[in-house]
């Protein structure tokens, strides 16, 4: 069997004998009878011996039987012990198993598969007790890393040592491994069936190999497909040009995607490698980028792709250029916008770290370039220094200035000797214009560049011999003088700019093309540093790859490269590819560039049996059978409960119904978490819960006409009315809550009253209405006892004259509802609130009042406000309670006034 | 207990459904005898029956000063005594009346309880004094219909207790509403007391529909409600029709006990709408008014 199983086998085949046995089971089902539906039936009395003709008409539904034959057929095809793409049949020879991993770079591809495969065959040989030698192909780091030569183990030692492997990221040694394996040839412990996981690609030795495994048993092959034969990246034709890499590949891979990447290996941008249209090898080109991201690309990758060849490092990478500017002499004085330091700071911020200060200062930091900005004559020990400096690959970039001209004498390390004097183009005895700048020419470095009209030079300084063999002009005015002089000195180079680098000889300086020139420059200077010092000494490890392609910091192992031969350098244990180099200059060593172009690997005549990595794994179908098979019989088990139950279940089941719908509505509980996030929002008018649904509407009622007139006269905006029931809602949102009592009101509960308290406790406070006109005498009314049951309610007093509840914002004498009787609050004297009552005890029914208030117009809809007057006034009292929550004792002062009145007035 | 509510209004309802006892009999164009019934001698009714000399003991505010001002004694103003028939109701509460084929019927229990309550509502209208028999004392208050509403709904008896029925009274009317499923000798024998004292009974049989029928198919387990019996029916299907047969010859053995008692039996099916069993019910009744017994 092929396709969709692969290669099916059963191991038990004589157990599908038993499937013939299927259509009499069928037969059984249909005359085996089923469940009796259970019925409650009054009048049984005439049941009692009446016997139905015929007892077999019922039958099994055919869906039951079905689901009980396929249980059946998938019990038996279990026993039959189904196995797709069965290893081979058991050794019956145990040999000891020699396993040899590639572990080179092109395995870091398909390490996964290739880490698999291994596991299952030292897994296997764990079952069939065999004995494991692990032997890997590239070279370790450390010769006594290495784990060929690994005696003999078991397999769950050899499990934990494989997975301790990974790949490295340079080439296979074959023939190292072949020699090795040939000193041991003669050992008897040599013979042994082989298992080789190769990487897929052609190396030398690798013929060699096979013939020394195979004659030590039989060797077995397994190897990726072509399609995941791993692709790599190699310097491409055009690097010195423009941005430009080359793939290779050795599969029938039809594209990869290449990105180009910045210091941080973050992605720039990316291009599409088409090798069905460019060959097995295509040249990948960075072209129409901006400058400014070109700035910044450090590295190509291979995207999805694995494996320390698929990243390819450009040198240089990492880090800023230092640049160093001379300040002048005397520039301690702070002419700041005057200093010609000041405008090469802004421009070359952006781009390079500056050094600005005395040319030790500058030196100490090993500049990539040096601006010299209007230095005239210079010490000779400087001098020497900068002159030693430049031949040593640095790049002087000098701006003419007044200095230049100032004293008689002769100003050296410039590209060509310059003229004693400015040539001053506009001034009051010079007839001429200032000058424009002429289009650069196209070999100039600084070819391309756009340059705005507005740019003017007033003075410059001419050079002496402006055709002096090796000067280069890389810009002139439209007269032909040169602006822009180089000359190379040693390693290094000279640039001259013939105006000043502040805007006192030139507009240059303050237009955008000053930014651009320097840009050009900067990029020009440390090419000769970097072949200085990358030629000279050791260049050090500075990031390293790892076998995936990743970049660490190096490891203890890894070792210098002497700067002199980088190039003929052969990634290996010591110099693992990466950057290597010193401080910002750093040289990369690129596994590709020291890689043929890979080849697929050609089959070997040793070799006995040969697949693929993936796909071959060996699956048993006894566990999914039996699973399904279990599945099912649970599945018939729950069909005859309920059958047997007759679609009616009984209160238990019932009962767990109502629990799980009962989890269900508990899942809904954040919707109250939301009620709390509302109600935090701001303020909200709150009323407790009577749960006799006429009072909770009129409280409902009342307190929004309460609020939408507090929200008219006052500053307090209640944004709604809430209920609460304080057994369970959090109350501290609420100021104040109006509690209306109802002569069916009971004890409240515990956690009703704990959470009341600690919200009186927390500075709330309770408006308790028991809606009857008298909240009773200083013992309360019964029905004020009930409510307030376990609430630890400090001594309450009847309304003293005066109290701030009279004066929170209107000043009233009492507090009309519906009635007009006598409030209670808490004796002042005594509560720790700072005057403020904890509750305020009534029984005026002002919800009732409020609730028959129109409150657009404040007219009372119903009679149980006789007129307009009391409605007003049991609003006004409403508007105190709910000011007196928020306030306090703010107006406590207002008490007094009358008297400080009366003093006044007399 | 069951809401109080729903029962008590269904049987308002119903009854407002219902034409008074009253305008039943006057369709029937007889002339009978309805409400308190005078009876010949002095009692509370309404109206006179005689002047008769104050006796010691007599009310003073009996004393008819118009009469005793025209001479020199004494008068009381005597009324004729009415006096209202009683109505004795009785309904099974056992828990096989909780039976209901289908969600969408009433169980027997509450078909029962609404036929009941809305004949003492319709009874007690017409002041005559209704009660569950053996379980309270005849009234035609308010207070008396809400107490027999809970009786309804609170009693659960089998058959109707000996006790019970002796408590009611010769001549009294009476309507015993049960399935009557338990064998008529048992039923024979707890009616006994009843037998001859009063022609004036009702027999109202409830049945819900599937108990005549026995509408089932295939292999079926029948137990009773207390779940102390069981029959195991291969083919419920099979055995219908010898069981419709089977339960006809028992609603026959009881209407013939009721004609032997000179009562009179009702089939009533839980599926049959009961403003039609009501009309029913009090179209025969007054005939019997005619007839003169009640």
């Amino acid at each position: 069997m092929g396709g969709l199983f692969g290669n099916l086998v059963f191991l038990n085949p004589w157990a599908l004998t038993a499937l013939a046995g299927l259509p009499a089971l069928y037969f059984l089902l249909r005359v085996m009878p089923p469940a009796p539906r259970l019925l409650r039936f009054p009048a049984i009395r005439f049941l009692q011996g009446l016997e139905p003709q015929s007892k077999t008409p019922s039958h099994t539904p055919w869906w039951i039987l079905l689901l009980r034959l396929l249980m059946a057929t998938l019990l038996l095809l279990a026993l039959a012990h189904p196995v797709i793409n069965p290893k081979n049949s058991p050794i019956t020879q145990v040999q000891p198993l020699r396993l040899v991993i590639d572990n080179g770079w092109a395995s870091a591809q398909n390490w996964d598969a290739l880490m698999d495969a291994a596991q299952a065959r030292i897994a296997q040989a764990g079952r069939q007790q065999q004995t494991v030698t692990l032997l890997t192909t590239a070279p370790e780091s450390t010769p006594q890393k290495r784990i060929s030569g690994a005696a003999p183990m078991g397999a769950g030692e050899a499990l934990s040592l494989l997975k301790a492997l990974k790949p490295v990221p340079w080439e296979n040694d074959l023939a190292a491994l072949a020699h090795f394996l040939e000193a041991d040839k003669h050992n008897r412990a040599f013979k042994g069936e082989t298992l080789w996981l190769s990487d897929g690609l052609e190396k030398p030795g690798a013929e060699k190999l096979a013939q020394i495994l195979a004659s030590a048993g039989p060797l077995a092959l397994l190897k990726p497909q072509d399609q995941d034969l791993p692709p790599l990246l190699k310097a491409g034709t055009a690097a010195g040009q423009t941005l430009s890499v080359r793939v290779e590949s050795a599969g029938n891979l039809p594209s990869a995607t290449i990105q180009l990447l910045n210091e941080r290996q973050q992605v720039i941008d990316e291009r599409l490698a088409d090798f069905h249209a460019q060959g097995k090898s295509a040249e990948i080109l960075f072209t129409d980028l901006p400058e400014s991201l070109q700035n910044h690309a450090a590295g190509y990758r291979i995207a999805g792709v694995k494996g320390a060849q698929a990243l390819y490092l450009m040198d240089m990478a990492g880090g800023r250029k230092n640049v160093g500017i001379l300040a002048a002499q005397d520039a301690g004085q702070t002419r700041m916008l005057a200093e010609d330091s000041f405008y090469l700071q802004k421009a070359l911020e952006p781009y390079a770290s500056l050094t600005t200060g005395t040319l030790d200062e500058i030196l100490a930091h090993k500049p990539a370039l040096i601006i010299l900005p209007d230095i005239g004559a210079m010490p000779g020990e400087h001098l020497n220094a900068l002159d030693e400096w430049v031949r040593g690959g640095g790049l002087l970039l000098r701006f003419a200035g007044p200095n230049m001209t100032r004293e008689h004498q002769s100003v050296s390390l410039t590209p060509v000797p310059l003229r004693a004097a400015a040539r001053t183009l506009e001034g009051s005895l010079s007839w001429d214009k200032p000058l424009h700048l002429s289009p650069f020419q196209n070999n100039s470095p600084l070819y391309g560049l756009s340059i705005p009209d507005d740019i003017v030079v007033r003075e410059q300084i001419l050079p002496k011999t402006p055709d002096a063999p090796g000067l280069e002009i890389w810009a002139q005015m439209e007269d032909g003088t040169p602006l822009i002089t180089a000359a190379p000195l040693g390693a290094g180079m000279l640039v001259m700019v013939h105006t000043s680098a502040s805007p006192a000889w030139s507009t240059l300086a303050l237009s955008g093309l000053y930014v651009e020139i320097l840009k050009r420059i900067l990029k020009l200077s440390g090419q000769g540093l970097k072949e200085q010092i990358l030629h000279n000494g050791m260049a050090q490890p500075g990031k390293i790859l790892d076998g995936f392609g990743a970049l660490h910091p190096p490891g203890a192992e890894v070792q210098p490269i002497d700067a002199a031969d980088f190039d003929a350098v052969i990634p290996r244990p010591e110099h693992p590819p990466g950057l290597y180099g010193k401080g910002g200059l750093q040289k990369a060593l690129n596994l590709g560039d020291h890689l043929d172009a890979p080849v697929r690997l050609r089959s070997l005549d040793a070799v006995s049996d040969s697949g693929n990595l993936s796909g071959v794994q060996e699956k048993d179908l006894l566990p999914a059978l039996l699973s399904a098979a279990l599945l099912l019989f649970l599945l018939d088990t729950l069909v005859v409960i309920l059958l047997s139950f007759n679609g009616r279940l009984p209160t238990r089941l019932r009962r767990a119904a109502h629990f799980v719908l009962l989890i269900g509505l508990l899942s809904a509980l954040p919707a109250q978490a939301q009620d709390a996030v509302t109600y935090a929002g701001g303020l909200h008018l709150a009323y407790i819960k009577t749960g006799n649904a006429a009072l909770d509407a009129q409280n409902q009622k009342g307190l929004e006409t309460l609020a939408a007139v507090l929200g008219e006269r006052t500053s307090a905006e209640p944004l709604g009315v809430a209920a609460v029931d304080p057994e369970h809602d959090e109350l501290s949102f609420f100021p104040l809550l109006y509690w209306a009592l109802s002569p069916e009101q009971t004890k409240p509960s515990a956690a009703a009253v704990q959470n009341l308290q600690s919200y009186l406790n927390h500075g709330g406070t309770i408006l308790i209405d028991t809606r009857n006109g008298d909240p009773g005498d200083s013992t309360g009314s019964p029905l004020l006892r009930k409510a307030l049951a376990g609430l630890d309610i400090p001594p309450l007093a009847p309304l003293p004259e005066g109290h701030v509840l009279g004066r929170s914002f209107y000043l009233l004498d009492n507090f009309p509802g519906r009635h007009n009787g006598a409030i209670w609050v808490e004796q002042q004297s005594l509560n720790g609130r700072d005057g403020v009552s904890s509750v305020i005890i009534g029984g005026n029914d002002w919800a009732g009042a409020w609730a028959s208030i129109n409150p657009a117009t404040h007219k009372i809809r119903r009679y149980n406000v006789q007129n307009g007057r009391e409605a007003e006034i049991s609003l006004r009292a409403g508007i105190n309670f709910i000011l007196y929550a928020l306030t306090g004792n703010y107006k406590a002062d207002q008490v007094h006034v009358p008297y400080i009145l009366e003093r006044l007035g007399k | 207990m069951k809401p109080f509510f729903p029962l008590r209004k269904n049987a308002e309802t119903l009854s407002a459904r219902l034409p008074s006892l009253r305008a039943a009999a006057l369709q029937t164009a007889f002339h009978v005898l309805h409400g308190p019934h005078p009876r010949r001698r002095a009692g509370g009714g309404e109206s006179f029956w005689q002047f008769r000399e104050y006796r010691p003991g007599d009310q003073p505010q009996a004393i008819d000063w118009r009469q005793s001002a025209k001479t020199d004694r004494v008068f009381v103003r005597e009324k004729e005594q009415h006096k209202a028939q009683s109505i004795f109701f009785w309904v099974a509460g056992n828990q096989g009346m909780d039976f209901k084929s289908q969600s969408a019927l009433p169980s027997k229990k509450e078909f029962a309880n609404l036929l009941a309550l809305t004949l003492a509502l319709l009874y007690s209208r017409e002041g005559e004094m209704i009660a569950y028999a053996g379980r309270q004392r005849p009234g035609h208050s308010e207070k008396t219909l809400q107490s027999f509403e809970h009786l309804l709904l609170e009693t659960a008896e089998d058959t109707p207790a000996s006790a019970a029925l002796a408590a009611i009274p010769s001549h009294a009317g009476c309507y015993l509403l049960s399935d009557f499923l338990e064998p008529s000798e048992t039923l024979t024998k707890n009616l006994a007391p009843l037998d001859g004292r009063t022609h004036n009974g009702w027999m109202l049989q409830i049945l819900d529909p599937a108990e005549i029928t026995l509408p089932y198919k295939g292999r079926m387990r029948f137990e009773n409600m207390e779940g102390t019996d069981s029959h195991l029916s291969e083919n419920a299907a099979d055995i219908a029709t010898a069981y419709n047969a089977r339960i006809l010859a028992h609603i026959e053995k009881i209407r013939d006990l009721c004609l032997k008692m000179g009562w009179r039996h009702r089939l009533c099916r839980t599926d049959e709408d009961p403003v039609l069993i009501l009309r029913d019910l009090i179209t025969r009744a007054a005939h019997i008014h005619k007839s003169g017994t009640i």
